[in-house]
Formats: structure tokens, C-alpha cells, sequence
């Protein structure tokens, strides 16, 4: 795969299918162009520059009408780096299907929403906050029949399709029900209670209720792993998608890499069963504290597989600086480390046309601090 | 009572030396000094107020000083010290993970902000109090500035936030507000 040197305002042709990964070291975004002009969003994340949600910058930056031609947006959980600015996207994308896990309609969530968003907190708010909007929005437009009624995803159910040429699909490969009762077994057993210190949300991994996608476009295929992890339990995480992997389906060509290349989002079986050899496959970094991913191990591990491995953006935060040098140098003395997030941001776009062998290679452009896994290793040995 | 120990210098108007000293004071009281220093001496002057009785008698002689140090209280540094506390940065925060020895919050200056600030400490930053506090999701807040009066000196000062614990009215409230919110809409 080669990089076109082509540059990010130029939109894909009408023949063009196209998968867009925004990475910036907290969060991630993809963009899907099934030809035709007709255009998909999963998860969000906000460009730091800008502060904008990347999704609506780039198709902004390519003439693309929001409005009209983006139609279908999922959240794929509602951890904070994947869903941030994902309520004001789905404002601007009026013809756009919905969707999310099926967790939320399970009879405990709303008291899990109600606790954590409808009470007082604190500056920062959550990725259920921004649920909650995105809720509020629904509701407004539940009366409106121009809007399309929002879908649960849950495990092997399609959440939208095409049926005009090239036909088109998305699907979703989880939540199986266990994984729905252990998502929302996990939020309720750290719920507000009476009496109780106020704070804010903690994360809960791994996330049970994260929605794995598998996009069909005309022949081609591509998996999107979303947060998934692997668990000891086979009727939860990666296991219980491989177990229902049936062997007849077609493997696909490209794979966003769940769990930010983690080796607790890695299954062996989904690379062998579920993936081609070789498949392209793009991991977005996550910075917490120490914890940078993908490590140096995680990346030769997924070179290992594919030669065609890129990042969005190495795992490195922002160093901190403030106009203030008396503050700068307070903070770092004071601190054992401190640092921006998120760091540096970027975007890996494949495209090639539809009608293209599904063993063709992908046109592959790196804008920001995309990399190669292979040149991202180089430059940290 | 808690203690906490503060350096303060104190200058000696001829030959200009330095010199610290260690005392004991209380973090939740402030100690009530009255002010006859020598300024030519010291260098620090404070004031506070406290039960404590370690220092109530007035200053005497050049010989037997008492110090004053402005001491910002904990859960008022924003308001600290009139005219002497320079307030520089205050960051919110909360906890996002905690380890055996440290933990890492993300912290804000305004709500907006973004990208934000991420930064581990060591729990001895905090008091020892505070470290009973730090779950994840909890709040914090960190204030950075000077204190200012003859001389000038740096200060950081993290704590754990002390909020309203949840009750039952509001989580009730919370709940038919998200019920009424949800019903409304259909799901396919």
C-alpha cells in the first residue's frame, strides 16, 4: 500500500468507497463512504486544535452535506475518548439512523443514566453525559416522522442497509445478552447511592456493552473492533463473536484494531478466522498516565499479522507548558508527571473504488501524525 | 489534630543570612500570632486565627521572635489571605486512577477546556486525611500561587473536595426526570 499524497479536502468519487480513522490519542472516529455520496459515523472524537468533532470537520473540509447525506451513526459504548462531541454531530446529520447498544434498554440502565447524569457533579462531565443529549435529541425527534427511529444493536442483528448497488450493510457482531447483563451488572453494583461520596463515573472495563460493527460494501469487508476485549468467560467479549464466527462468512479485508492494540483487546482466532491474510489494520493510540497504547510489544504483535498497519498518531501526550512559567514550573515540580491530552492528532484514509477486487490494494493516505506501525517502532528503538 | 510542618525563613537585617525554621502548625487551625516583629529581622510576617495556645503571648524581643505565616485555609484558598496570597492557577479535578503510592486526575481550568491536563502525584501530596478520599471519579482541586508579604515564596496545594453526599430526594428526582426522558423514545 502506497500513500497517494493526496490531500485531505479531496473527497472520495461517487465510485469510491472510503474508511476514515481520526485518532488523537484520547478518542477515535471513523468515517464511511459507501459510494454514492451516502456516508456513515461511528463514535467521535474531537480534533484539539479545533475543539471540533473530527467527523464533522473533515466532511465539512470535503463539501459533504451533513444534513443529508450522512446516514448512520453509532456509538459504539460510551466510554469518554469515543464519544465526545458525538451529540452535536448527530444534530447536524438529520437523515441519520442511530445507534447503540442494546445495554440501554435493559431495565437497569435508566437507573445507571438517571444517577450518574441526572444529579449534580462536577466540571469534565462524562460520555454518559453525552449519551444523555444525544437522548434528548432523540426525543425531540421521536414525534418528527422525518427522522429515522433510532436501533439497539445487539449481537448479529443488521442496523442498517442498502439495497441499491453498491449493496451495503452494517452490522452488528455484539452485544450477545451476557454481555449485555455483565455491562449493566458492572454499572449497577458502583451506582449512586444514598449517603454516599459524590463524584463522577468511574470507567468500567472491560466494557461488556461495546458494539463491534462488520461493514459490507459490495464485496468488500471491514470489522471495526470498537473497545472489545478478551475474556475468560466465551460468552463474553471477542470469544463469544469468534464462537458465532461462522466459518462460511466471508473474512474481512480490513480491521480497525479494538482496545487501542491492547493485548487484552487481542484474539488470536479473530485475526485467523475473521480477517484475511494481510488485512490492512489501523490502531488509535490511548494515553492515560503512564499507560501508553499501543506499547512496543503490542505493535510488533501486530506486525506479526499484517504488514499493512498504521496509527493514528503515536501514543505520546502533549507535554504541558503554560504562559505562566511560574505555573509550568510549579506543576512539574509538583507532579511526578504531567502532561496534555489528547497529544498529537491524525487521520489514516483507505480508499479504492467499489468495483475493485476485494484483493486489490487500498490507497492509503497518512495526514497529521498518522503513521506506520513499522516506522512508529523504528523511530522509538 | 492533624499537624503539618511549614518552613519559614527568616532574614537577619545585618548580615543578611538566611535561616529556616520548622514548626509544627495545624492544617485545619490557623495559629493567632500578634504582630510586634522587628521587620528589620524578620523577614515573614503572618497572622491567623486558632485555639491553639502554642503562641498567644505577643512578641517580646528581637530575641524571642514569633513568627507570622499567612497559611491559606485548605477549603478557602481561592479567598485566601488578603493581600497576601497571589492565587496563579486553580485547577478541578478528579481522580482517574489510583495506584499504591500515587494516583493520576485529569484537571480543568474551565469547563471547556480541552485538551486537559493529566497529572500523576504522589498520595504524600496530599494530607493525610485527604488520602482516605481518593477513589476513582472523586474531586479535587489544586491550587497554584504565592504567598507574598516582605519576601515571596511559591505554593502548591492539592485537596480532595468534600461534596454533598447523594441523598435519597435527588436520586428519586433524577430517576423520574431519566424515566420520562426515555419513555419517549422508540427504539427499533
Amino acid at each position: 500500500m502506497a500513500s497517494n499524497g493526496n490531500s485531505p479536502e479531496t473527497p472520495p468519487s461517487s465510485e469510491e468507497l472510503e474508511i476514515s480513522i481520526f485518532g488523537p490519542g484520547f478518542g477515535e472516529c471513523i468515517v464511511l463512504h459507501f459510494g454514492n455520496g451516502d456516508w456513515a459515523i461511528v463514535d467521535s472524537c474531537l480534533d484539539p486544535e479545533t475543539k471540533r468533532p473530527a467527523a464533522l470537520q473533515y466532511l465539512e473540509s470535503i463539501k459533504v452535506n451533513v444534513a443529508k447525506s450522512v446516514l448512520f451513526i453509532a456509538a459504539t459504548h460510551w466510554h469518554d475518548d469515543h464519544i465526545q462531541g458525538l451529540n452535536l454531530v448527530f444534530k447536524c446529520a438529520e437523515s441519520a439512523v442511530f445507534a447503540c447498544s442494546g445495554a440501554v434498554r435493559h431495565p437497569d440502565f435508566n437507573g445507571i443514566l438517571s444517577s450518574w447524569t441526572g444529579t449534580q457533579y462536577l466540571p469534565g462531565g462524562s460520555g454518559l453525559d453525552e449519551l444523555r443529549a444525544i437522548m434528548v435529541e432523540l426525543k425531540k425527534r421521536n414525534s418528527d416522522t422525518r427522522f429515522p427511529t433510532p436501533v439497539l444493536a445487539t449481537s448479529n442483528k443488521t442496523l442498517w442497509e442498502r439495497k441499491t448497488e453498491p449493496i451495503s450493510s452494517i452490522k452488528a457482531l455484539s452485544p450477545s445478552d451476557a454481555s449485555v447483563l455483565a455491562a449493566t451488572a458492572k454499572l449497577k453494583a458502583i451506582n449512586p447511592q444514598s449517603a454516599k461520596i459524590r463524584r463522577r463515573i468511574p470507567d468500567v472495563t472491560p466494557n461488556d456493552a461495546s458494539v463491534v460493527l462488520a461493514v459490507h460494501v459490495g464485496r468488500h469487508r471491514v470489522l471495526l473492533g470498537a473497545d472489545l476485549e478478551v475474556q475468560a468467560d466465551a460468552s463474553l467479549g471477542w470469544k463469544a463473536i469468534v464462537n458465532n464466527f461462522d466459518a462460511s462468512n466471508e473474512k474481512h479485508h480490513g480491521f480497525k484494531i479494538s482496545h487501542h492494540g491492547s493485548s487484552n483487546g487481542h484474539h488470536e482466532a479473530v485475526w485467523n478466522q475473521m480477517l484475511i491474510n494481510n488485512p490492512w489494520a489501523v490502531t488509535t493510540p490511548f494515553v492515560r498516565g503512564k499507560l501508553k497504547l499501543p506499547s512496543k510489544d503490542d505493535c510488533q504483535r501486530v506486525l506479526g499479522y499484517t504488514t499493512n498497519a498504521f496509527l493514528t498518531a503515536p501514543p505520546q501526550p502533549r507535554k504541558f507548558r503554560d504562559s505562566d512559567r511560574a505555573v509550568e514550573k510549579m506543576v512539574n515540580e509538583t507532579a511526578i508527571l504531567a502532561h496534555f491530552i489528547p497529544g498529537r492528532y491524525g487521520h489514516v484514509r483507505l480508499r479504492k473504488r467499489v468495483a475493485d477486487s476485494p484483493d486489490s490494494p487500498w490507497n492509503v493516505d497518512l495526514f497529521g501524525h498518522a503513521t506506520k506501525v513499522e516506522d512508529y517502532l523504528q523511530s522509538v528503538r | 489534630m492533624p499537624k503539618t510542618f511549614q518552613t519559614v525563613q527568616r532574614v537577619d537585617g545585618e548580615s543578611s543570612s538566611k535561616e529556616g525554621i520548622t514548626r509544627p502548625l495545624f492544617s485545619t487551625d490557623i495559629v493567632r500570632w500578634q504582630e510586634q516583629a522587628s521587620r528589620s529581622v524578620y523577614g515573614a510576617v503572618a497572622e491567623s486565627t486558632s485555639t491553639d495556645t502554642l503562641n498567644s503571648s505577643p512578641l517580646e524581643t528581637v530575641n524571642a521572635p514569633i513568627l507570622k505565616v499567612p497559611i491559606p485555609r485548605a477549603k478557602n484558598a481561592n479567598t485566601a489571605s488578603k493581600g497576601n496570597y497571589i492565587l496563579l492557577k486553580r485547577y478541578n479535578g478528579f481522580v482517574v486512577r489510583k495506584g499504591e503510592q500515587s494516583f493520576v486526575a485529569r484537571l480543568f481550568e474551565e469547563r471547556t477546556d480541552y485538551p486537559v491536563l493529566e497529572a500523576e502525584f504522589d498520595l504524600e501530596e496530599l494530607s493525610t486525611s485527604d488520602r482516605a478520599l481518593v477513589v476513582e471519579g472523586a474531586a479535587l482541586v489544586w491550587t497554584i500561587g504565592y504567598h507574598e508579604e516582605e519576601t515571596r515564596r511559591r505554593e502548591s496545594l492539592i485537596y480532595m473536595r468534600r461534596r454533598p453526599n447523594w441523598n435519597n430526594k435527588e436520586l428519586e428526582q433524577a430517576k423520574v426526570a431519566t424515566e420520562e426522558l426515555t419513555r419517549g423514545i422508540k427504539w427499533k
